[in-house]
C-alpha cells in the first residue's frame, strides 16, 4: 500500500496541543476573515458570486505583505492562492486543496471520491504513477492524503530546496489523471484497505445533523458501482471532481510571498481561463415555523429543508458515472425531515422519524428520547425545541448542531465548548447535571455535539446554559475565546499547520488581484475577540432549536 | 568568538537597593525573608537575625538571595551563517545567539526569533566527571526535574520531555512565549528546592515502572560501544532494577551534583531577547552546590565533554584478519523478536566538517542495503552496521545454558556462518562498489532535508538543533555554523573522497584497526556457531 497515512481531518500536533490543554477540539481550525456565509440567508448571492479569472498583469503589481499577513490570490485557471512566509527553519509547506468529498458522491456510487483521492496519485502523462510521493520523500519531506467529507488535501512538507520541485507537481497533479484500468484497481485497493476514520458520528448520525443526504454513507466504503466504471467514465467523473477551479494552493515558505506567486503564476499559465467553483458548504436548514415558539411562516411546509450544498456559480459533481457536472443547486437531496413536534408541544420527541438510511422498522414504538421528559401537557416550553431524529449509536441523546464551514464558525464552536465545561451550576439546576461538549471536525462539515445527563429535561438545561453563556457569562466565553485565539497562533507557527489553517479558510468572493489578507481574519481568530459574533457566524447555537436531537433507535424485537 | 554586547539593556545592572554589605564582606539581601511581616514579630525577627548572623550562618542564607544581573554578551556573531545562506544550506537561519552567563554561574545561550509565539527551553545536564553517580540515579534526577517542572508549570500547559544523549542528559520544556516570566520563575523554584529528597523518591518510582526489561539489542550495543571506548558496560547501563535500587541519599546526592548550575547549560529559544532581570532571579532562585563551588567553565563544551576521556582496553583491532577481535557472545535467556543478531562497530576519528560528512554520507548510503547507524560526538564517532543471524529456533534453557555453550563443538559447516559470511561479503562488496555523484547527492539532500522536515513536525524548535550543533562541534566558536558548515561539507563530498574514506575506515579487513563485534541472541549453540566465523568470548547478559 502506498506510504500514506490517509487521515482525514486529523492534525497530530494541534490536536495534541489542544487536547494537552483539555480543549474539546481536534481538528486544524478553519480560517477566514470575510463575513460567515452560514445561512442560506447570509449567503448572498453577491457574496458567493464567482470570482472573476485574475488579469493577466497581476504579477506585475507590488504588494507588500507582512509578517501576520497571508497573500491571496486567483488565477486565470480557478485556482486560489494564499501563501504565507515562515522563516524559522528552512521547509515548505504545499497543499492543494480540492473542495469535493464523499459528499458529493452520487447516491448510485458510494466511495468514488474517495477512490478517486488515490487515483490522482496515480500520475498522469507527467508524473508517473506514485512520482509525487516519490519526489517529496526523496528530499526527505512527508506526504499525505487527507480524504474530508467535502475537501480532499494532498499535503507536503519539504525542504525549501524542494520547493520549486513541489510545485511544479501541484501544478501536474490535477491534469489528465491516467485512467487505465490496472490503476484504477491499485487505487481502489488502497481506498479499501483504508482504516474507517475515527470520528465522534455515524454517518446516518452526521447526516441528520447537517441535513444533508449526501453525508449518509461512510465514504471509504466502495460500491459495485465504483469498480465497474469504465475508463471514460473514471476520466469524467475525474475531470469534474478533481478540477484546478474548485482548488485551493496553499504555500507557507520561507520564500517572500510574492516571489513565491511568480513562481506559480507560469506554472499554470498554460491552464484554460476558467472561473471559480469551489462550493460553499452550508447547513442544510430545517423547515421555518419548525422551531418552537416560532411564528410558521404562510405557505411554510413543515418538514421540508434546503439542500445541503450551494455551489455559487460553481457545479456539483456528476451523479451518475459517465454524466457531466450536474448544474447548480442539483447536489445531493436532503435527508428526509424528521417530523417535528407542533409549535408549542414542547414534545420534541413524539413525532421523531429515523435518519436516512436508518431502518424504519428500528422505530420505537415509545419515541420519547430516554431521559427526556416533555414539559406538562399543554404548557409550551420557554425555549425552542431541537428536532429529534432516530439516528447515531450514543446510549444518552445528543443534540448536535451543524457547524457552518467557516473558520469564525469553526473557532468559535471550540470556544463554545470550553466555556460550556467551565460553566458553574447555579442554584435551580440539578445536582447531578453534567454536559459534555466535544466538536466532530472537519473542515467544512464539523458538528458540534452535547451530551446532557443527570436531568430529565436534557433540552431545557442545555437552553439554560446556551442562554446564560450568550447572556450574562459573556465574559466567560470571552475568555475561553482568548484562549483559544493564542492557541491557534501557537499552532499556526509551524508551516505546516499554518497550511491546515489556510486551506480550511472559508470559499470568498475574490480577491482576483493579489491581496495581502492578515492571518488572525483568514484563520478566523480576528472574530474570537468579540463574543457578540458568535450569533452572526453561527446563528444556530444561540439555542437548541437548531440543533438536532439524535437519539438511537432501538433494535428492532425479534 | 564573542564581541560586546551593543546595546545595554534597560535593566540595572545592580539593583543597590537591594543589597548591603555584611560584616563578611558579603553582599546581603537586606529582606532575608520576604514572606513574613517583621511588624508582627519584630523583636523576634532581629533577634533571629542577629543569632544567624552570629553564627556565621547568614552568609549562605543571604546568597540564595543574592541576585547579580547576568553577563550578557553577543555569541559567537562572526560564525553565525546569514538567513539565506543559512536557507540555502538547509541549516536553520537563526541569528547570532547571545550567551548569559548568571550570577550563580549558570550557562545560557540564547536564540532569539523575533516575533515567535513558542518558546523552547532545554537544561543539558552533563552526566560525566562524576564517578560516584551512576547512571540510574542520573536518570531519576532528569525525571525528578522533569516531573517537577511540569508539575510546577501545569497551568502554563508545558510539555516537558526527558532525552539522553552521549554525557548529557537533557530536559526540554516547551510553551508559549507569553509564559516565559512563569516559566522561568517556576524553573527556579524547582531547582531552589531545599530537600528534593521526596521529589527523587517520586520520580524513581515513575521512571522504574515506566522503563520495560532490557533487550538483547541494548546489551550487545553497551557492550560492543563499551569494547570501543572504554567503560564498563554494566555500568552504564539504566534498567527498572538498578532505578529501583538507587537510595534517597544517592539520589540526592547526584541532585546535588547534575543540577548544580555550575555544570548544567540551558538553551532557550525565545520570541524575546535576553530578559536580564529574569534570568537575574533564575540565578539567585537557583543555588550553587555541587563540588565545582560554583566556578563552572564558561565554554559549552568544557561543561558538556568529559576533560579526559576513557580509552579501549587493548590495542586496536579488525575483523577477519590481524590483528583480530574476538567475537563477544551474549545468549539471552529468551529467544529475541527480532532475531539473533552480529552487531559490528568501530570507532571513528572525526576531526573536521569535513570527515564528520564523510562518515554522515557513508552511513546513509550503506542504510539503503543496511541497519547502518552512527553517533557523533565532537571530533569522534562510533560507527556500527548489525547484520541478522538465520534463526534456529533452539532456544536456550536458563539451566543448562552454560552447559550447552560449553559442550557444542565447532561447527564449520553451520548455515549461520555461511549467511553471515556471506552478508560480510556484501558489505566489502558494497564498499567498494563505485557510487555515482548522483547518488551521493541524493543521499545527503534525503539525510539534510529530512533533518529539517523532522524538526518542524516536532515544534521548530531551535534548541534541539543547537544541542546538535554541539555534538557537531570542536569548539564553543563553531557552535553556530556547524549544521550549515556540515552540510555544505556533505553536498561537497565526491565518489572518490568517498571511496578513500570507505577504505580507511570502513574495511574491517584492510582498513585502520579499531574494530569491535557483538552478537546476541537466545540459541544456545550461537556461540559455538560463531566459532567457525572468529573466536569468541562469553559476556554475560
Amino acid at each position: 500500500m502506498l506510504p500514506l497515512p490517509p487521515w482525514m481531518p486529523t492534525t497530530p500536533v494541534l490536536k495534541a496541543a489542544i487536547a494537552g490543554l483539555g480543549l474539546a477540539l481536534a481538528t486544524p481550525l478553519p480560517a477566514a476573515s470575510e463575513p460567515a456565509t452560514s445561512s442560506p440567508a447570509a449567503a448572498s448571492p453577491a457574496a458567493q458570486a464567482p470570482t472573476p479569472p485574475v488579469s493577466k498583469d497581476m504579477s506585475s503589481e507590488t504588494v507588500t505583505v507582512g509578517a501576520d499577513q497571508a497573500l491571496e490570490a486567483v488565477l486565470e485557471c480557478g485556482l486560489r492562492v494564499r501563501i504565507a512566509r515562515d522563516r524559522t527553519l528552512p521547509v515548505a509547506a504545499v497543499i492543494l486543496a480540492v473542495e469535493t468529498g464523499p459528499e458529493d458522491d452520487p447516491p448510485e456510487l458510494p466511495g468514488l471520491t474517495h477512490a478517486l483521492a488515490y487515483q490522482v496519485l496515480q500520475g498522469n502523462r507527467e508524473l508517473r504513477p506514485g512520482e509525487a510521493v516519490e519526489t517529496v520523500h526523496g528530499g526527505g519531506g512527508v506526504a499525505n492524503l487527507a480524504v474530508g467529507h467535502a475537501q480532499v488535501r494532498y499535503e507536503s512538507l519539504v525542504p525549501a530546496s524542494r520547493l520549486d520541485q513541489t510545485l511544479w507537481i501541484e501544478s501536474e497533479r490535477l491534469r489528465f489523471p491516467t485512467t487505465r484500468a490496472s490503476t484504477w484497481k491499485q487505487a481502489l485497493g488502497w481506498a479499501q484497505s483504508d482504516p474507517v476514520a475515527a470520528s465522534l458520528l455515524g454517518a446516518d448520525a452526521r447526516a441528520a445533523a447537517h441535513r444533508t443526504a449526501g453525508l449518509g454513507h461512510d465514504g471509504r466504503r466502495v460500491g459495485d458501482g465504483v469498480r465497474d466504471l469504465t475508463e471514460a467514465a473514471l476520466a469524467i467523473q475525474l475531470r469534474a471532481r478533481f478540477d484546478y477551479a474548485r482548488s485551493t494552493l496553499v504555500v507557507v515558505a520561507p520564500e517572500d510571498p510574492a516571489a513565491v506567486l511568480a513562481t506559480i503564476e507560469p506554472l499554470f499559465a498554460d491552464l484554460p481561463r476558467s472561473t471559480r467553483k469551489a462550493a460553499v458548504r452550508l447547513p442544510g436548514v430545517r423547515a421555518r415555523g419548525d422551531r418552537a415558539g416560532d411564528p410558521a411562516p404562510e405557505g411554510a411546509t413543515p418538514g421540508a429543508a434546503t439542500p445541503g450544498a450551494a455551489t455559487p456559480g460553481a457545479a456539483t459533481p456528476g451523479s451518475t458515472a459517465g454524466s457531466a457536472a450536474k448544474p447548480a443547486g442539483a447536489g445531493p437531496q436532503p435527508p428526509a425531515p424528521a417530523a417535528s413536534p407542533p409549535a408549542g408541544t414542547g414534545s420534541p420527541a413524539k413525532s421523531a422519524a429515523p435518519a436516512p438510511g436508518a431502518d424504519p422498522k428500528s422505530a420505537p414504538t415509545d419515541p420519547k428520547a430516554p431521559g427526556e421528559a416533555a414539559p406538562d401537557a399543554g404548557e409550551a416550553p420557554s425555549y425552542p425545541l431541537p428536532e429529534t431524529v432516530l439516528a447515531g449509536t450514543h446510549r444518552a441523546p445528543l443534540l448536535a448542531w451543524s457547524i457552518p464551514g467557516t473558520p469564525e464558525a469553526q473557532v468559535w464552536a471550540a470556544a463554545v465548548c470550553r466555556a460550556l465545561a467551565r460553566q458553574r451550576r447555579v442554584a435551580d439546576e440539578d445536582r447531578k447535571l453534567r454536559l459534555s461538549c466535544v466538536v466532530d471536525p472537519d473542515p467544512r462539515r464539523a458538528t458540534l455535539l452535547l451530551q446532557v445527563t443527570g436531568t430529565e429535561d436534557l433540552v431545557g438545561a442545555a437552553s439554560a446554559r446556551l442562554q446564560r453563556l450568550l447572556g450574562r457569562e459573556t465574559q466567560l466565553l470571552a475568555t475561553q475565546g482568548s484562549v483559544l485565539a493564542n492557541e491557534l497562533r501557537v499552532a499556526r507557527s509551524r508551516p505546516l499547520e499554518l497550511a491546515r489553517q489556510l486551506a480550511a479558510a472559508a470559499e470568498i468572493s475574490g480577491p482576483a488581484r493579489p491581496q495581502a489578507r492578515d492571518l488572525d481574519a483568514v484563520t478566523g481568530v480576528a472574530a474570537l475577540a468579540d463574543p457578540a459574533e458568535l450569533p452572526r457566524v453561527f446563528p444556530s447555537i444561540v439555542d437548541c432549536g437548531g440543533a438536532v436531537l439524535l437519539v438511537r433507535p432501538e433494535a428492532p424485537k425479534p | 568568538m564573542t564581541t560586546p554586547r551593543p546595546a545595554p539593556s534597560p535593566a540595572p545592572r545592580r539593583p543597590e537597593r537591594a543589597k548591603s554589605r555584611s560584616a563578611l564582606g558579603l553582599r546581603v539581601a537586606t529582606r532575608l525573608t520576604p514572606r513574613l511581616t517583621p511588624r508582627v514579630f519584630p523583636r523576634l525577627f532581629r533577634l533571629a537575625a542577629l543569632g544567624l548572623a552570629a553564627l556565621g550562618l547568614a552568609a549562605p542564607v543571604a546568597g540564595c538571595h543574592r541576585k547579580e544581573m547576568p553577563r550578557v554578551e553577543v555569541f559567537d556573531g562572526d560564525s553565525t551563517p546569514p538567513e539565506t545562506e543559512a536557507i540555502g544550506a538547509l541549516a536553520p537561519p537563526w541569528p547570532p545567539a547571545e550567551r548569559a552567563i548568571l550570577g550563580d554561574n549558570l550557562l545560557v545561550h540564547w536564540l532569539h526569533e523575533d516575533g515567535s509565539p513558542q518558546l523552547h527551553l532545554r537544561l543539558l545536564l552533563p552526566t560525566h566527571g562524576v564517578d560516584a553517580i551512576s547512571p540510574a540515579a542520573a536518570a531519576v534526577v532528569a525525571e525528578g526535574l522533569a516531573l517537577e517542572i511540569r508539575r510546577i508549570n501545569q497551568r502554563y500547559g508545558v510539555t516537558v520531555g526527558v532525552e539522553r544523549r552521549v554525557d548529557r542528559l537533557e530536559v526540554a520544556v516547551h510553551g508559549r512565549e507569553q509564559d516565559l516570566d512563569g516559566i522561568l520563575l517556576g524553573l527556579g523554584r524547582v531547582v531552589g528546592v531545599a530537600d528534593a529528597q521526596p521529589l527523587l523518591l517520586r520520580a524513581r518510582d515513575a521512571a522504574a515502572g515506566s522503563l520495560t526489561a532490557i533487550d538483547g539489542e541494548t546489551l550487545a550495543l553497551g557492550a560492543l560501544v563499551s569494547a570501543l571506548v572504554g567503560g564498563e558496560a554494566a555500568r552504564e547501563r539504566v534498567d527498572a532494577a538498578a532505578i529501583a535500587s538507587t537510595s534517597g541519599d544517592e539520589l540526592a546526592k547526584a541532585w546535588k551534583e547534575l543540577v548544580d548550575p555550575a555544570r548544567v547549560m540551558m538553551i532557550v529559544h525565545s520570541g524575546r531577547p535576553v530578559p536580564e532581570a529574569l534570568l537575574a532571579r533564575l540565578g539567585a532562585a537557583w543555588p550553587a552546590r555541587g563540588l565545582l563551588g560554583g566556578k563552572g567553565p564558561d565554554a559549552a563544551l568544557d561543561r558538556l565533554r568529559p576533560a579526559k576521556r576513557s580509552e579501549p582496553s587493548g590495542p586496536p583491532r579488525r575483523l577477519l584478519a590481524d590483528p583480530a577481535a574476538t567475537i563477544g557472545v551474549i545468549v539471552t535467556p529468551s529467544p529475541m523478536r527480532s532475531g539473533p543478531s552480529l552487531y559490528l562497530g568501530r570507532s571513528l576519528a572525526l576531526p573536521d566538517a569535513r570527515s564528520r560528512s564523510l562518515a554522515r554520507l557513508a552511513q546513509r548510503l550503506l542504510q539503503e542495503e543496511y541497519d547502518a547507524r552512527l553517533t557523533i560526538v565532537g571530533d569522534r564517532g562510533i560507527f556500527v552496521i548489525r547484520l541478522g543471524i538465520a534463526r534456529t529456533g533452539k532456544a536456550v534453557a536458563p539451566e543448562d545454558d552454560a552447559k550447552a555453550a560449553k559442550a557444542s563443538a565447532p561447527t564449520e559447516g553451520d548455515p549461520r556462518v555461511a549467511r553471515l559470511r556471506q552478508g560480510l561479503d556484501g558489505y566489502v562488496a558494497f564498499l567498494r562498489a563505485r557510487h555515482s555523484r548522483q547518488r551521493l547527492a541524493q543521499a545527503a539532500e534525503l539525510w539534510l532535508g529530512a533533518r529539517m522536515v523532522q524538526a518542524s513536525l516536532t515544534g521548530e524548535d531551535w534548541t534541539a538543533l543547537w544541542s546538535e550543533s554541539i555534538d557537531l562541534s570542536g569548539r564553543d566558536g563553531e557552535i553556530a555554523g556547524a549544521l550549515a558548515r556540515d552540510a555544505k561539507a556533505l553536498l561537497a563530498v565526491t565518489p572518490d573522497d568517498l571511496s578513500a574514506w570507505f577504505s580507511e575506515w570502513l574495511d574491517f579487513r584492510k582498513g585502520k584497526a579499531g574494530w569491535a563485534w557483538v552478537a546476541v541472541g537466545g540459541d544456545a549453540d550461537l556461540p559455538a556457531a560463531l566459532r567457525g566465523l572468529a573466536p569468541t568470548e562469553a559476556l554475560s547478559p
